[in-house]
């Protein structure tokens, strides 16, 4: 039986999966990579990532494949050390806005229309008045700069997106009919919370979550550049540019390795997120 | 729109104003130490410190303080700082000289690119061409702003000397210097921006192509391009001016990072400085002004956007 | 020669899959004539390549012989001058077939503009039962209901006298009290201006009671064709014949019973 011309058309409109499956891939590939990096970092490094030596400035080498930094430090202990710092942060960051967000979200979806809603996504527009970096800023200020404030500051100034998103998914799921179905059952709300709406907006909250553990990592990178994330000697890859900085006409591959580094692990979790999403958007639209 | 919802806007935006004050003076007054301390040095007598304190009206209880704070903010009276002496209200005028022109320089950039190659990538999106500018786009939103900068250090200031590396002439001296002061810059922030707009555009345009007004349109007789221009411009521009003015504080921030860049005597650059110095003053009103750009912005963007949504108003 | 338009084994081929195979009939002027075929028949896909508007990666062989013309084969600009025209064209979804950031007036207006009209937007509003034209021209689409929409759009489409109007499930959007208005509409205009027209639909009803013939699709190809009598009363495609027995399957049924559905008409193929 030849297929019909209906399916024919939806088929062309729709990208279809087969030509998108790559970001995904793509993407897992890049964050698999960076992850290995990390957790091998948590157990060795070629040489030490802090202490300096004489060879400084070194050029790319059998012994140092990423040559030596202004004080003789390796550069590829650097960047895996590096690796490790970036993605704890970025995770963490990552999980405040989650457990800040979505938390808000479902309430203010579970409260619609009432003073309740209101008042909540009142407050959530309220942070969203202080961007990351300002938010950072504030707590260097306040108590001084450390990876606590930077992941605090990035985690809080997440928290809108999630709970805007949240709330609008869980608006969608409480609008239909099985919920409407579990109402009349009388279960309780936190009841249909639990069991209705968070596993169908699951998938969207991962593909949130991947797409901003890559603005995590870019907006930690930023902080640490102008010295407001983790202290020296810390080898975040931000810091790793501030300090090549001024070698930059001798030295430039200083001070775009870790800058590349950045670009790729922000690249890999984007392109996972929005696989990710090509890959669940078809159910998740099956569900309106 | 109308102007009972206009007015409910108006009064939530003064609201999360008066909130936001409320936010950083906490925040910045839990601090342990005392910054007559600070001024005067690890030397000073109790006593000095006391009369500087008292002189200071650091003594006062707390509300007093911030009630004293938000009256200067409120008459534009912002006094001076504690640890330069300096008139904060000067250095602050004197900052935005340089990052107001900027931001604009840089969001016009942002657009220069964002139009065009969206455009392009949604016109082309079946062949390679089109999967090349969005996989550019993907690079471009990846790489951070001060990775860019420094690239365009390197290759128009380092290698080729067309143009500063740092440094900032004020307006009042030489415009024509002033403006080549900013260009680098205004290109490093607008690039990543363009990058970012320019997924907007690609997606606003494509769901004009597959609208049924759009068909609609060439039905009646009007060629591809008629109907694209006519009948797809405005549709397509309101989700796209709705970014650009969400983008806004992404650009002030951008900005900070960028004035770092190329040691330009912007805000960031005068709010960094301040933090270092423990200038807390400085700090609270550098801060209250960028989260009052904000919010103004926002809501004025929100305003825009209904005006142009006939669906809205 | 009455014959306006001659439809010579159209083929339309989109990836692999043929949406419509071989398809061959001919309108003369003035005639009603109605396109039956449930949805993935490739109803709509001839229509539109009768005017021109296949999409791009879509390819078209055969004949479609409008005003002596190879519609086909014609260049682009051509096309455009027959647009709107000489054959207008009325699509399914009235909800989002005008532009939300215009006025209605304007869009009227528009097509009247492009192709050296006269005639006055008000006029062509009230033609089609609007009571205050100026009101409906000064509104956006939003304003008003999918009913209203669809009677804009039937204006527009016949706004420049056209030979041939083309309705694509015109009514299958909306309210049945609607549809009834909005077919009547329809028949009138196109009788007014002595136009041709190619009523698609599923609906044998809505069919049925304006065309003088019918043609049936079932999977690209064309199974079917006659007087609009002759067809109902005796359908010779088993295609047909299921169409038939289950639209009016429920009348008379015993209680109890189990109602025909299509395939059983059908030998699975």
């Amino acid at each position: 039986m030849s297929a019909t011309a209906a399916e024919v058309l939806t088929r062309s409109e729709r990208p279809s999966r087969r030509r998108l499956h790559p970001s995904a891939a793509i993407g897992g590939t890049i964050v698999a990579a960076i992850v290995l990096l990390a957790l091998v970092a948590l157990f060795w490094t070629p040489y030490h990532a802090t202490i300096p030596s004489d060879q400084v400035l070194a050029p790319m080498s059998g012994h140092h494949p990423f040559g030596t930094d202004e004080y003789g430090r390796d550069v590829l202990s650097r960047l895996m050390a590096g690796a490790k710092l970036t993605l704890y942060a970025g995770a963490i960051s990552v999980l405040i806005a989650v457990a800040g967000g979505v938390p808000v979200g479902l309430a203010a979806a579970a409260a619609r229309g009432s003073i309740v809603d209101d008042l909540l996504m009142r407050a959530v527009d309220l942070i969203y008045a202080f961007p990351a970096l300002l938010a950072a800023i504030v707590l260097a200020a306040a108590v001084g700069a450390s990876t606590t404030t930077a992941m605090l500051a990035i985690g809080i100034a997440s928290i809108p997106v999630f709970a805007r998103v949240t709330r609008a998914a869980s608006l969608q799921v409480l609008g239909s009919e099985y919920v409407l179905a579990a109402r009349a059952y009388r279960r309780s709300t936190l009841a249909i919370l639990w069991r209705h709406v968070l596993p169908n907006i699951r998938a969207l909250l991962i593909v949130q979550a991947s797409l901003l553990y890559a603005i995590a990592i870019l907006a930690e990178a930023g902080l640490s550049y102008l010295g407001l994330g983790t202290p020296p000697p810390a080898p975040t890859w931000g810091a790793m540019v501030q300090d090549a900085q001024q070698y930059l006409g001798r030295d430039p591959l200083l001070v775009f390795w870790p800058g590349i580094f950045i670009a790729l692990a922000v690249l890999g979790f984007n392109l996972l997120g929005d696989g990710l999403r090509d890959l669940l958007d078809p159910r998740l639209r099956e569900q309106r | 729109m109308t102007p009972r919802y206009f007015l409910r806007r108006l009064v939530t935006l003064v609201a999360t104003l008066f909130a936001a004050t409320l936010v950083v003076f906490s925040l910045l007054s839990v601090l342990p130490g005392s910054p007559a301390q600070v001024i005067l040095g690890t030397q000073a007598t109790p006593a000095s410190v006391k009369a500087l304190t008292q002189q200071l009206g650091l003594d006062h209880p707390l509300w007093r303080q911030y009630v004293h704070w938000l009256h200067g903010l409120l008459t534009l009276r912002l006094g001076h700082s504690y640890i330069s002496q300096l008139p904060i209200g000067s250095q602050i005028g004197r900052s935005l000289a340089v990052t107001g022109p900027l931001i604009g320089f840089g969001l016009l950039v942002g657009i220069v690119i964002a139009v065009p190659f969206g455009v392009a990538a949604a016109l082309f999106r079946r062949n390679a061409a089109g999967a090349a500018i969005t996989s550019l786009s993907q690079v471009g939103i990846a790489v951070p702003n001060f990775i860019v900068g420094l690239l365009l250090i390197l290759v128009f200031a380092v290698r080729l000397g067309w143009l500063d590396a740092s440094g900032f002439t004020p307006w009042s001296q030489s415009v024509w210097a002033a403006f080549k002061s900013l260009v680098l810059p205004a290109i490093a922030l607008g690039l990543v921006e363009g990058a970012l707009l320019s997924r907007y555009v690609r997606s606003a345009v494509l769901d004009v192509l597959r609208s049924d007004y759009l068909r609609t349109a060439r039905a009646k007789g009007l060629s591809r391009r008629q109907a694209l221009v006519r009948h797809g411009f405005r549709n397509g521009a309101i989700p796209v001016v709705t970014v650009l003015g969400l983008e806004i504080p992404s650009l002030i921030i951008g900005a900070v990072v960028i004035e770092n860049v190329f040691t330009l005597p912007g805000v960031g650059t005068l709010l960094l400085q301040a933090v270092s110095n423990r200038d807390l003053l400085v700090v609270q009103d550098v801060v209250m002004l960028v989260a009052v750009v904000v919010l103004v912005v926002n809501f004025l963007v929100d305003a825009s956007y209904r005006l142009l949504d006939p669906r809205l108003r | 020669m009455t014959t306006l338009l001659e439809v010579e084994s159209l083929t339309v081929e989109i990836g692999r899959v043929r949406a419509v195979s071989d398809v061959t009939f001919a309108l003369e002027r003035g005639e009603r004539v109605g396109l039956i075929g449930e949805s993935g028949s490739g109803k709509s896909m001839t229509a539109l390549a009768l005017i021109g508007l296949l999409p791009d990666e879509a390819r078209a062989t055969g004949r479609v012989s409008f005003d002596g013309r190879d519609v086909l084969r014609l260049p682009e600009r051509d096309r455009c001058r027959l647009r709107g025209n000489r054959i207008g064209m009325i699509f399914q979804e009235p909800m989002t077939a005008l532009n939300p950031t215009m006025r209605v007036g304007r869009q009227v207006a528009e097509v009247l503009e492009l192709h050296g009209r006269s005639a006055g937007v008000h006029e062509l509003l009230a033609r089609v039962e609007f009571r205050d034209p100026e009101r409906i021209a000064h509104s956006y689409p939003h304003q008003l209901s999918g009913g209203q929409r669809q009677r804009i759009l039937c204006a527009i489409a016949t706004a420049c006298s056209p030979a041939l109007v083309l309705a694509d499930e015109p009514t299958t959007a909306l309210d049945v009290t609607v549809q009834a208005q909005v077919l009547a509409l329809l028949r009138r205009l196109v009788a007014e201006e002595d136009a041709a027209l190619l009523l698609i639909s599923h609906d044998l009803a809505v069919v049925a009671g304006v065309c003088d013939r019918l043609l049936v699709m079932f999977q690209g190809e064309l199974v079917e064709q006659g007087p609009a009598r002759e067809v109902l009363a005796s359908p010779r495609h088993p295609y047909t014949q299921g169409l038939l027995a289950t639209a009016t399957a429920l009348d008379g049924a015993p209680r109890g019973s189990v109602l025909p559905t299509i395939s059983d008409f059908l030998e699975v193929a």
